[in-house]
């Protein structure tokens, strides 16, 4: 398995360096061709079959298992045909290469990059890039892994010889805890995972597919034989024709029920990453051409990866996580808080996606603790709390996340990202300078937030509504002890619900005529005066209102603040 | 840019060049993906397409051949290609571990967007053994496919879980059988080792035959018999710990077969399918008539118990899931504590086979798979040589089902129904050796075809009068014989809209402002008048309905029905009234004896707004003939109440009694009874009058009890934390007061 070949241990060092790479260059781009093999991971379309018939002829391919038997699984396994591989002495740093599994060899090979953390909290155990390939079917371009894999070998002999027949991998897999097995398995099974990834993300039926470009087919995949939950998405490379990319996240089987909250945020995230990996992609196709050429290692891309890992490690260490837990965070002192009422209208308007800033951590802690019982379960699960002694940044996607002012009162927040946050972001300074009218700055509305065609000059205005609703809200929640608030919101968040629904039953009903000029102010609009006035609410309630029935039916918004789609 | 990153400046925040992406970030903006909006038109929502259910199996000889659907019409729909939907969703070897050594595989369940077109699919692989399979193993998998990929993402979890259920007790039930068929042979093979002498035609049974087609060379024995008992071994070992499921499946055997009610023809014809005997009698004639081929078992028969468990779990996933995401529950009063989104998702209970059998669907779902088992484990070779006939005379099997049928459901059962008949018109060509059970049931089924096209015809003209919308007719009526009053002021208001409407139509750039908006007419007279339709219907009071907010349809003979007409109507005492029946005073209804019917639909359309006393419903007494004495009032909310001519409603009811209840005299809108000021029913003011229709009405109606639910919860919670103590005073800190804390502090004394 581990089949050190001369020219690639050399490269390896060349590899772990990671050699900054944002502008690739010619020359070392040429370097590479010079002296790199392409590399030797090469999934293969076909059925396990022809692919054995192949393994011969081409040294490269991943082989498929001829089977050896051993007799070392729970129950008696019978030696149906004694096969000469007892020669396990050089077990301890390569398997033989007899022994054949999908073998990607972990140390030397260049499409591996050990750079996710290695974190217990970190859930991600792989990211994979694939591509399909015209002649050669699905490929793994490269797969980001978390730094230990290769130092794990403090497992005995012994164990890594029971684990080595394919049978016995299975019995271990359903009769054993998973986190019982050597590390050798898991090696295995991650790579097997990598490669069940990579042949169903990118296969014939993305090129042949109904589904256009745009449409980029996203796909979740739960299979506990491998111990491997993964999420995926296909995208496509604009200059390379039709060969569709995809990128995925592996998680292992016992990480499945954390992984469920965060669909939505990992989906965001692929997407985003797919983004900036096509553009990565074009240029360095610009260099050297995509065609049979892997991606070279690219400390810029990994950091993408290590970002994305580090992201959900802030919110598996801080997440806000279960309700009740939530309790203890809160506090009476918030709503004594003038800018509370303010705080809850436009964190509702911008759908529960919020910043909250400030120089103290309990303050920060008791204000999201607060704006988190108007979030569901989901949303609840991508936001965190934030910590004193850690320095997070801004996370696109994230629902709800503190941000710890520095002494200078400053923070690093990029404009960009605040404008490529999937939904406008509200933002709540609790810091004493900010004082009280600016304290609530919330972004562009949802349908021109989308749109971004027309940038206006400040992409964060000044909030200074107050919803009637969430004014008698929050007078009711004075006078209860704060373990009381969650059943008050809770119907409260019914109201909004009902409304939601409302209020797309009665656009359905009467549609939405097309607007002749684009109002200036909200409320000059007058499908939305007519719809305020016909469900009895004020325009701050009226944007909470669309922006949850956008949350029901997306588009709702654009369609009532635009008029009609056509 | 530099102006954004100016203005940032401005307000103290620093922005840091990020250097990773910086270069990478300008393209970006440009890239970046907008959702795709899932309210593209106006017109559709996405549950028009309605979420299906594919059962199919990875044939070794035809790919991937599809069993069945739930609901079954949909195999036959046109507009949805089954087969090129499988193709894509087992076109991909799914299993984890392909080929290699047997073992027992786990299910793997992916969640696919795009499948095809605008089809998003939760498929769910797994894997039966069967002793005559390549490899042992039969792959199968169940997609349960959605055109709404927000709600499919959403509900995958509880998906998974389902599907789970689902598989188990297939695959429980598959494993028990499966290991039941090793034994013996193990057996067999052991003495075949024993006594290389005894050859298998000495063995005069079926294991014989079966060895036979296991294509055993008697040198290998040894071999197989270890790999077969490494098999058993593993088999047994994970039918260890599903107690749960072999009950279950106990369960349904029991109920499959029980003897003693006459049972249905699609469970005879199962039964008769997963028989061991039909299955070698079929060998054994596609051996002598056809291409002598490998012919695997259906899946039933690998399964006997178990699917027919898997199918009613089936039909309730499509049940509980398969309601759109818009739709809301109305037509009841809402519960407003705050526990109340867990209840509804934990009422799943294990499938029972008694009722399963009763329903339609169930049947219907059976036929289909033995039909579907049937064709899936019949190579094609054999077909076409066996059944030549067959693509002909299905399609005229179709077209005459057509014929009397114009719903799209009948065609397909008619299809289906057609399809069977075909195949047993064809079949005794090749069954004519046997003179059993299925050749007379084949022509017991052409007879009832028959019949029951006949049965169609009928059906179908009698279901078709009812369904014709006397709408048309009702509206012409309204306008043209306006006795009372009453429909007088209605008249004119339909006439003022009816310009307004006209100008609407012919021109709807003019939109200006709030009254071209919405459109009167239709909301008013589109729905029955008050005292017009049939006499006999009992409305429904109070009971729950789901529909999805995105359609036209009209909530007709559905409690809350005509709710907007009732605003429209009584005006200015709806707001009091509504005040009567949230704190709890007795509502009477008035008229003449002529007005039985209007007070039955006011009756109707206020229902929802009634607070329940206890589990059993509201109390309603709806007609009432004769005086009205206090223990009336007492056990009743609302009561229909007849006043003889020359009488009036003083000389009915005792003067203490009428001052406590309210009193509408449904002709007259006289209302007697206490009126209403404060704020929590303020949102139903004029504004009322302006929704276009009554489901946009029942849900806003809904929005205005949950703030009145908001307002009782914290009122609950001050109680608790004050230890009840002056509820006076609670109502004061919470700002409500006068006719609002009545109806707070009624609420709060009902438990619902």
């Amino acid at each position: 398995m581990f089949t050190v070949s001369n020219h690639s241990s050399s490269i390896m060092d060349e590899t772990n360096c990671h050699k900054p790479c944002e502008i690739v260059g010619k020359a070392v781009s040429d370097k590479r061709k010079g002296d790199l093999s392409p590399p030797m991971i090469r999934s293969v379309a076909m059925s396990a079959n022809i692919a054995s018939t192949v393994q011969d002829e081409v040294k490269h391919l991943i082989k498929v298992n001829p089977l050896p038997a051993e007799s070392a699984s729970k129950y008696e396994v019978l030696r149906m045909s004694p096969e000469p591989n007892e020669e396990n002495s050089d077990f301890s740093d390569t398997y033989s290469a007899d022994n054949d599994y999908p073998s990607i060899d972990l140390h030397c090979i260049s499409i591996c990059s050990h750079v996710l953390p290695n974190d217990d909290d970190s859930i991600i155990s792989a990211m994979v890039l694939s591509r399909w390939d015209d002649i050669m079917g699905p490929r793994t371009i490269r797969a980001w892994l978390p730094e230990n894999v290769n130092e794990s070998e403090g497992s005995s002999d012994m164990e890594v010889m029971k684990f080595t027949s394919p049978r016995s991998v299975k019995a271990a897999c359903q009769f054993s805890c998973p986190h019982q097995m050597s590390s050798k398995v898991n090696k295995i099974l991650l790579m097997k995972a990598i490669k069940y990834v990579t042949s169903h993300t990118v296969n014939y039926t993305c090129v042949t597919g109904s589904s256009t470009p745009e449409e980029n087919t996203s796909a979740m995949f739960v299979v506990p034989d491998l111990d491997m939950v993964a999420q995926s998405l296909m995208f496509h490379v604009p200059l390379s024709g039709s060969s569709p990319y995809s990128l995925a996240v592996l998680v292992k089987y016992s990480n499945y029920s954390k992984l469920l909250p965060l669909r939505k945020l990992c989906q965001h995230w692929l997407e985003r990453l797919s983004v900036r990996l096509s553009d990565f992609l074009l240029s360095v196709s610009d260099v050297q051409g995509l065609e049979g050429v892997e991606i070279p290692p690219s400390s810029m891309v990994d950091s993408w990866m290590v970002e994305m890992c580090n992201m959900l490690i802030s919110l598996q260490v801080n997440g806000l996580g279960e309700l009740c837990a939530l309790q203890s965070y809160l506090s009476a002192s918030t709503l004594g808080n003038p800018i509370v009422e303010r705080a809850v209208t436009s964190h509702l308007q911008t759908s529960g996606c919020t910043i909250v800033m400030g120089n103290n951590t309990t303050d920060i802690n008791s204000m999201i603790s607060f704006l988190a019982l108007f979030m569901d379960e989901e949303a609840r699960c991508c936001s965190r709390l934030v910590r004193s002694g850690q320095r997070y940044t801004f996370q696109i996607g994230l629902y709800l996340q503190g941000l710890l002012l520095d002494e200078f009162g400053c923070r690093d927040l990029s404009t960009e990202e605040l404008l490529d946050n999937p939904l406008p972001v509200t933002w709540v300074d609790l810091s004493k300078s900010a004082g009280i009218a600016g304290a609530i700055r919330q972004g562009l509305p949802l349908h021109q937030h989308q749109s971004k065609g027309d940038q206006s000059e400040s992409v964060m205005i000044v909030f200074k509504e107050e919803s009637s609703l969430v004014r008698g809200l929050v007078r009711d929640l004075k006078q209860l002890p704060p373990h009381q608030w969650a059943g008050v919101v809770s119907i409260f968040m019914q109201q909004l619900h009902k409304l939601a629904l409302t209020l797309l039953s009665v656009i359905h009903w009467n549609g939405v005529p097309p607007l002749t000029d684009r109002p200036k102010n909200i409320t000059d609009n007058p499908t939305i005066r007519h719809l305020c006035s016909t469900l009895h609410i004020d325009d701050a309630t009226f944007r909470m209102v669309l922006a949850h029935a956008d949350k029901i039916r997306p588009g709702a918004y654009r369609l009532v603040m635009e008029g009609s789609l056509r | 840019m530099a102006v954004t990153y100016a203005d940032l400046v401005a307000f103290g925040f620093a922005y840091v060049e990020d250097n990773v992406s910086a270069n990478v970030k300008k393209h970006k903006l440009s890239v970046k993906r907008s959702p795709v909006p899932l309210l593209t038109s106006e017109d559709m929502c996405l549950c028009e397409e309605e979420d299906f259910i594919i059962f199919a199996e990875f044939s070794e000889v035809k790919g991937p051949v599809a069993l069945f659907t739930v609901p079954s019409y949909v195999q036959h729909d046109e507009k949805i290609d089954i087969n090129s939907f499988i193709m894509r969703i087992m076109s991909v070897d799914y299993q984890a571990n392909p080929g290699g050594q047997f073992c027992i595989c786990q299910d793997t369940q992916i969640l696919q967007t795009y499948v095809s077109h605008n089809r998003h699919a939760y498929v769910h692989y797994f894997t039966l053994y069967d002793l005559h399979a390549r490899g042992f193993v039969r792959p199968l998998c169940v997609a349960y496919v959605s055109s709404n990929h927000q709600k499919l993402h959403r509900i995958f979890p509880q998906l998974r879980e389902h599907f789970l259920k689902v598989t188990e007790a297939i695959k429980v039930n598959n494993r028990q059988h499966f290991r039941n068929e090793i034994k013996p042979l193990l057996f067999s093979l052991k003495t075949c080792n024993k006594d290389e002498g005894v050859t298998e035609e000495s063995q005069e049974t079926d294991l014989s035959n079966i060895i036979s087609k296991m294509n055993i060379q008697p040198g290998q024995c040894l071999h197989q018999y270890e790999d077969l008992k490494f098999m058993l071994t593993a088999v047994e070992s994970s039918l260890v710990g599903v107690e749960c499921t072999l009950a279950a499946l106990d369960h349904w055997s029991n109920a499959l077969t029980y003897k003693d009610s006459p049972s249905p023809k699609e469970l005879q014809d199962y039964l008769a399918l997963i028989s061991p005997a039909s299955y070698l009698k079929h060998m054994n004639l596609n051996g002598s008539n056809c291409v002598v081929e490998k012919k695997l078992r259906p899946i039933p028969a690998l399964c006997p118990w178990g699917s027919a468990c898997a199918l009613s779990l089936l039909l309730s996933a499509l049940q509980s899931f398969g309601s759109c995401d818009l739709s809301a529950c109305l037509g009841y009063f809402p519960s407003l504590s705050s526990t109340q989104r867990n209840t509804t998702s934990q009422k799943q209970d294990e499938p029972n086979a008694w009722e399963a059998l009763m329903k339609s669907e169930f049947l219907q779902l059976l036929q289909a798979l033995s039909v579907g088992a049937l064709e899936a484990s019949t190579p094609s070779l054999d077909e076409q040589e066996c059944y030549p006939t067959e693509g002909s005379s299905f399609k005229e099997g179709g077209t005459s089902g057509n014929e009397g049928s114009s719903s799209y459901h009948s065609l397909s059962d008619s299809n289906s129904d057609a399809k069977n008949t075909v195949r047993g018109d064809s079949v005794p060509s090749s069954f004519h050796v046997s003179t059993d059970l299925s050749l007379e049931s084949t022509v017991q089924r052409t007879q009832e075809r028959v019949g029951f096209q006949d049965s169609f015809h009928t059906v179908n003209d009698n279901s078709f009068s009812p369904c014709q919308p006397p709408g048309g007719e009702d509206f012409h009526s309204i306008i043209g014989s306006c006795s009372s009053p009453q429909c007088s002021i209605n008249n004119n208001i339909s006439d003022e809209n009816t310009d307004n409407s006209e100008v609407q139509y012919s021109s709807t750039s003019s939109s200006n402002g709030s009254e071209s908006f919405h459109d009167i007419l239709e909301a008013l007279h589109s729905d029955d008048n008050w005292s017009l339709g049939s006499i006999d219907e009992t409305l429904p009071l109070g009971v729950p309905w789901n529909q999805c907010l995105w359609t036209r349809q009209k909530p007709i003979t559905k409690s809350g029905h005509r709710l907007l007409k009732f605003f429209w109507t009584y005006r200015s005492a709806a707001q009091h009234i509504i005040y009567s029946l949230l704190m709890g005073r007795t509502l009477v209804l008035t008229g003449d004896a002529s007005s039985e019917r209007r007070v039955q639909r006011v009756m109707s359309a206020l229902s929802p707004l009634i607070p329940p006393l206890d589990s059993n419903g509201l109390r309603v007494l709806r007609w009432h003939q004769g005086i009205l004495v206090s223990a009336h009032i007492a056990s009743y909310q609302l009561i229909g109440m007849c006043i003889p001519e020359r009488l009036s409603i003083h000389d009915m009811i005792s003067p203490r009694d009428k001052n406590s209840v309210t009193i509408l005299d449904v002709n007259t809108e006289q209302l007697l009874g206490p009126a209403y000021h404060g704020h929590l029913l303020a949102p139903i003011g004029n504004n009322v009058r302006d929704f276009p229709s009554d489901h946009s009405l029942l849900l806003y109606m809904q929005s205005v009890l949950s703030g009145i639910g908001r307002k009782l919860q914290a009122y609950k919670a001050l109680m608790a934390a004050c230890n009840n103590e002056l509820p006076s005073h609670a109502c004061r800190q919470l700002d409500v007061q006068g006719c609002d804390a009545d109806i707070i502090r009624y609420l709060s004394k009902i438990s619902f």
